[in-house]
């Protein structure tokens, strides 16, 4: 009897507690799915798909309960769709993680994802359209020791497809918040923060050849600075020796300097920023290629666009090399006057460009960029000849009356194929010009128009494109398109590509299908980029968080 | 909270140690494995590439530099497949695809990775086949330290008015294999002299390079894209098994000269390629 009560007593302490921890617990999760049905089209050059069927899904599950955290993320691609690296094959669980806080601390086992600084250094993260997940898998802690001082620390390997890569990343982190730290500079006009980081990568010498770095290293120190309406932002970033197959073997150190000053008030808005970058591709594997286990991140420094013919020719940032810099003005021209109309008129300028930087032989004997040797010398201010990208591009935003609002756009892109996509067609000169015109006919309902026209001489030569999209708010819209190169001279590649498709939201369900023809070409993100090829077809997306 | 500190610090510095700074020269003084030995393993090399691929030159080259640095025993074969190897005007017109190169690119998913790839014996590296030029010579390095498997003895005879191969391979395996072997041959053309793109002013001239020889050639296959089964249930350590092939070279503007046949034999299961030989056509 005595055993029975112990039973019965332990039984239903444990039941307390799983209550207790059950009425603090959360559960989240995010699902995803997209599937398209590929129709051949020789015309285009969409090929015949085996599977006709192809799908990505992914689905995220978040558990929290007070201090503790743990997670999962299932991914299935069966077949994975075309555009996508074929190494990703099948289904599995290639993330899942647990965390613990107490206080200033945080532990983290398992996969996480990381960002030192601006990244120039490390960043692992998510970018599920272009393909890209380089999460670690390994240990990180976080501490905050005293006001204004953060810590962190990690070791792990990055995920390669349902694997990981070869190498072990060690990275510190540490930032000083100059107004959290002394309590008499809270409310200082200045405010300012300092950081450093340090990041490694171990992989094994096998090469017979090369004699090649185990351990590569690197550093970084960064800084942001605000007063009143300026602020300033910048990281220089140095790493050792670390030949790899994106840098043909060679065994210069890189290094990076991003910079960024801006400044606003009500109504205007002006920023300049300015990058160098040296040799900085850093990866856990030497060997990887494409977006496959990328330590660190490069931005580019130019506008992203999101109009179809602007967005043809986007700019990748280039690791070996680049000399960078952009300039943006925004400026309101205020309401009731000529130029402002009864609503004010927005209007951004935006130029950006980038170039080689520049290379000088090691000396009279080798070769630029000759494996097995030092490769180039470079001088830190100069810049190369080699035009690699430029924009100027113009947009104004202005409100007609009540029902009707515009943007139009107008921008002249120089595009050098054979840096960016490494093939060897030459320089593209476009100019491309853009209306976007939404009459709101009802409260909930609207139509939007785009024009655009894209107008060159080089590559597959003048486009044009129209778009209409109906929208019934908060659930509905309808949209059709078609991208038309008339100005190809070959005829038979005076194509159509026609689009047209729904989407339907239901509180935060989401299902929208499109049909049509895919241009050949490339999509970035940020300045990373990934090649599509032609496709036909149904495309189906489905998300929902819960 | 201050041993916590405490260890951030011990970590900083033991991160801070974790540097190997190479000083020239940056390539090692590689000593040649011992020739005595009449048998080794030769590693089935198989380079994807494309005339209008701009960094396949500097793979090729690479290719070169080891096979001269483990002569005998490193087979070739040059795989034109995928997009960089179709056609644009007016001087990239020749058609250096072929069925069995188009079928290998498409099953293992090359050129949606990109060219210049290869693949090593074909063998799986962390869920892949497709290894990038870096990492060709740790790969080979390291199948290079394991004994051979199997040898391959080729005896053929060239009808060159028929233009018709009559071969036979005698495989002596060193090892036992529980799943069945596969044997293929296939055919491959040195010398071809044709435009190539390029980017890298330490091979030649940029964009394009008129008169590029082409070697390695794969021109197709004496038994289809997969070959002939060796052995149909495995096979012992000790045994050999002879396999007879014929097949007749229809295209004639092929130089017969300058080509090869390669034939190796594989795992039919894991697709890992055994051993290879190659032999003179004529």
């Amino acid at each position: 009897m005595k055993k029975f009560f112990a039973a019965a007593f332990i039984l239903s302490s444990v039941m307390g507690a799983a209550q207790n921890v059950m009425q603090n617990s959360q559960i989240h999760g995010d699902f995803q799915t997209d599937f398209q049905y590929y129709l051949p089209d020789a015309k285009i050059g969409a090929d015949t798909v085996p599977e006709k069927l192809l799908c990505n899904g992914y689905l995220n599950l978040l558990f929290t309960s007070g201090n503790f955290a743990a997670g999962v993320r299932y991914e299935n691609y069966n077949n994975v769709m075309q555009g996508f690296d074929p190494r990703y094959k099948g289904s599995g669980i290639p993330y899942r993680f647990a965390s613990y806080n107490h206080k200033d601390f945080e532990i983290t086992v398992g996969n996480y994802y990381e960002q030192f600084g601006t990244g120039l250094l490390l960043r692992s993260y998510e970018e599920r359209s272009l393909g890209i997940d380089n999460s670690l898998d390994g240990i990180r802690l976080r501490y905050k020791p005293y006001n204004g001082i953060y810590l962190k620390g990690l070791i792990g390997q990055q995920r390669f497809f349902f694997d990981k890569g070869d190498g072990i990343v060690r990275g510190l982190d540490g930032e000083i918040n100059l107004n959290e730290f002394n309590k008499k500079w809270t409310a200082a006009k200045m405010k300012a923060t300092f950081g450093g980081s340090f990041v490694s990568k171990f992989q094994a010498d096998r090469d017979p050849i090369y004699k090649l770095p185990e351990n590569v290293g690197g550093w970084a120190a960064r800084t942001t600075l605000n007063y009143g309406n300026w602020m300033l932002t910048g990281e220089y970033a140095y790493k050792i020796n670390d030949p790899s197959t994106v840098n043909k073997m060679i065994y210069k150190p890189g290094e990076a300097l991003f910079a960024s000053l801006s400044y606003s008030k009500k109504g205007f808005g002006i920023t300049l920023s300015a990058k160098r970058i040296d040799n900085m591709n850093y990866r856990s594997d030497r060997s990887a290629t494409g977006n496959v286990l990328t330590m660190n991140y490069l931005p580019a420094l130019t506008k992203p666009h999101s109009y179809t013919l602007l967005a043809f020719y986007p700019y990748a940032s280039q690791p070996n090399g680049e000399m960078a810099w952009q300039g943006q003005i925004n400026y309101k021209i205020k309401k009731d006057t000529k130029l402002g109309g009864h609503y004010g008129t927005d209007v951004a300028v935006n130029y950006s460009r980038a170039n080689a930087i520049d290379m000088q032989q090691v000396n009279d004997t080798t070769p630029l960029m000759k494996p097995g040797t030092l490769g180039y010398t470079s001088d830190f201010f100069a810049i190369g000849d080699e035009l690699y990208y430029e924009d100027f591009n113009v947009e104004i935003s202005h409100k007609f009356s009540k029902k009707v609002k515009g943007i139009f756009t107008w921008a002249y892109l120089t595009y050098n194929s054979d840096v960016i996509e490494g093939h060897t067609d030459g320089i593209f000169y476009n100019h491309i010009g853009i209306a976007d015109v939404t009459y709101k006919i009802t409260p909930t309902n609207s139509i939007r128009m785009e024009v655009q026209h894209l107008l060159s001489k080089q590559d597959e030569k003048n486009w044009a494109n129209a778009m209409l999209e109906f929208t019934v708010a908060p659930k509905w819209f309808f949209m059709a398109g078609d991208s038309y190169n008339y100005g190809n001279p070959d005829n038979n590649k005076k194509l159509h590509y026609y689009t047209t498709g729904f989407g339907y939201t239901n509180n935060s369900s989401r299902i929208a299908l499109t049909y049509g023809k895919q241009r050949e070409g490339i999509v970035c993100v940020g300045g990373v980029c990934r090649n599509v090829p032609a496709s036909y077809g149904f495309l189906v997306t489905i998300t929902s968080n819960f | 909270m201050k041993n916590l500190f405490k260890i951030f610090v011990i970590l900083a510095i033991s991160i801070f140690a974790a540097c190997d700074v190479i000083e020239p020269p940056y390539t090692d003084n590689y000593v040649p494995p011992d020739p005595t030995d009449t048998v080794v393993r030769k590693v089935l090399l198989e380079e994807y590439t494309g005339h209008l691929c701009p960094n396949c030159p500097t793979a090729a080259v690479l290719a070169h530099q080891l096979m001269e640095l483990y002569p005998g025993k490193i087979t070739l074969v040059t795989v034109h497949a995928g997009y960089f190897a179709g056609f644009a005007s007016p001087n990239f017109m020749t058609d250096f695809k072929c069925t069995t190169g188009n079928d290998l690119n498409t099953f293992f998913g090359v050129d949606l990775i990109g060219n210049p790839n290869g693949t090593i014996n074909r063998k799986e590296y962390s869920g892949s086949r497709v290894v990038g030029p870096d990492d060709w010579a740790s790969k080979i390095a390291e199948l290079l330290t394991l004994a051979p498997d199997a040898d391959i003895n080729i005896s053929k005879t060239f009808n060159t008015g028929t233009s018709t191969i009559d071969l036979t391979a005698k495989v002596d395996f060193f090892s036992e294999f529980s799943n069945p072997v596969m044997i293929s041959a296939y055919l491959t053309e040195d010398s071809i002299v044709d435009y190539q793109k390029n980017n890298d002013p330490a091979v030649g001239t940029t964009p394009d390079i008129a008169d590029y020889v082409h070697m390695h050639v794969l021109r197709g296959s004496m038994n289809g894209t997969w070959g002939d089964t060796l052995t149909a249930a495995g096979v012992t350590a000790g045994s050999q098994v002879s396999k007879p092939l014929s097949y007749t070279i229809t295209n004639g503007t092929w130089n017969k000269d300058h080509m090869h046949i390669v034939v190796f034999i594989y795992d039919a299961v894991t697709l890992e390629v055994i051993q290879s030989e190659e032999i003179k056509l004529k």
